[in-house]
């Protein structure tokens, strides 16, 4: 798993690549835990790269949707691999984050 | 008919990587659809997981993986000599609660239920054995 950090006018958007596995996860964690402890509250996780995700994934996202969750904050995935997309529908997270097609739109509405 | 393959890991996270690997291999030779062999792979972790963090909690347990071609299917058996644990005991979790009211796991025996075609417990001469079945085709 590789990630790459960009910041859009304080708007973060983290862009993913491989496997967020139980193995995996943690490191995503700490690379959203270094936005949010810089006050970085707009976080974005890029998608289009990651070509699967298990429950130790969708716990980092779990996490971190509760603790972006203030007024002003926003916290959203975006570019979803269908595989990807289908674990989420499965686990019910679909209605829970918002989840945009492209990078464009969801920071558009940001 | 082709022998079944095994795979003996130690009850470590840092194996997970290396499974899924052999799994890729074995289920492209056997002609699995990328979609099967991700949610094989996604089955496969979470049982995997289930048993180092609930069942060994310790790196040094062994974690024994023996996936046999059946027909149309792949049948992955995992065995582990862990406290006796059936994880289809657990119940469902609630995945119409909100954001503040989810509770962060309980999701990976969820996962297995909903991606696989057939999922198995039994205790059987001092060792839980999970038997996991993908059909080719749904």
């Amino acid at each position: 798993m590789d990630i790459t950090t960009a910041d859009r006018e304080g708007k973060i958007v983290l862009s993913v690549t491989g496997r967020v596995d139980t193995s995996t996860a943690p490191e995503l964690e700490q690379a959203i835990n270094r936005q949010i402890d810089d006050q970085k509250r707009q976080i974005l996780l890029n998608f289009a790269g990651v070509t699967y995700i298990s429950s130790g994934g969708l716990r980092v996202l779990l996490a971190t949707a509760k603790k972006l969750k203030n007024p002003g904050d926003k916290f959203g995935l975006c570019c979803l691999a269908p595989e990807v997309l289908k674990i989420l529908k499965l686990a019910g997270f679909t209605s829970i984050f918002a989840i945009y097609p492209s990078e464009g739109e969801a920071l558009a509405g940001w | 008919m082709d022998p079944p393959v095994t795979l003996k890991i130690s009850s470590d996270i840092a194996e997970i990587p290396e499974v899924s690997a052999r799994l890729e291999e074995l289920m492209e030779a056997y002609g699995f659809a990328p979609e099967a062999i991700l949610d094989t792979q996604l089955a496969v972790e979470e049982a995997i997981t289930n048993i180092i963090v609930h069942g060994y909690k310790r790196p040094d347990g062994e974690i024994q993986i023996t996936c046999s071609r059946v027909s149309d299917a792949i049948e992955i058996r995992i065995a582990d000599s862990a406290p006796p644990f059936d994880p289809l005991s657990l119940p469902e979790p609630d995945l119409s609660s909100t954001v503040s009211e989810r509770r962060i796991g309980g999701l990976g025996i969820y996962l297995i239920r909903r991606v696989m075609d057939g999922f198995f417990y039994r205790y059987e001469d001092g060792k839980n054995i999970l038997t996991l079945i993908k059909k080719k085709a749904d």
